[in-house]
């Protein structure tokens, strides 16, 4: 009996354990995409009040992979490896 | 019996966690929203908020939100690409 609440309570913590890592991820990913927001936004729009128009978009969806691009190199170089 | 318990007290918890984490992630956007806008179109800071002001606060955030989401969508094919090209 109370072998198997141990079991239980064991099982129960790993899940909950693999529960916050996807919850840690998940906060980074979001941190990062705010980040990434006032970034590009910064880099890509000239007049805050008018509509997102079709350069605009470009320009953010290339801010975000030509900076995803950048940090690759950055951490390429950071880490020894070329 | 103690097994079900556990699990609803843990489903309580998961829940509980997912709200905080999403309002925490709110928070942060309303107040880079604010700033960003409020630099934008208040650049001289008076009694009250003009009309104009306020207009260009209205379409500001609404532009704001709109570059977010296109961001949040990039940068998640983004990285769900390069997971692809990782593993071999």
């Amino acid at each position: 009996m109370a072998l198997d609440d141990t079991k239980n309570i064991s099982a129960e913590q790993r899940e909950l354990d693999e529960f916050m890592q996807q919850q840690e991820g998940l906060s980074q990913l979001q941190g990062t995409v705010r980040h990434l927001t006032g970034f590009c936004w910064n880099q890509c729009i000239n007049s805050p009040s008018t509509p997102l128009d079709r350069t605009e978009r470009a320009c953010l969806q290339n801010c975000v992979n030509r900076f995803y691009d950048s940090m690759n190199i950055v951490v390429q170089h950071l880490s020894g490896s070329q | 019996m103690a097994f079900n318990l556990t699990g609803n007290k843990s489903a309580e918890l998961k829940d509980k966690i997912r709200q905080e984490l999403a309002l925490a992630n709110a928070r942060e956007i309303i107040q880079h929203t604010n700033e960003t806008c409020f630099k934008s179109c208040v650049p001289n800071p008076g009694q009250s908020l003009s009309g104009s002001e306020t207009n260009c606060l209205s379409s500001c955030v609404k532009k704001y939100l709109e570059a977010w989401n296109h961001i949040s969508q990039a940068y998640v094919q983004r990285v769900q690409k390069e997971e692809g090209n990782g593993r071999h």
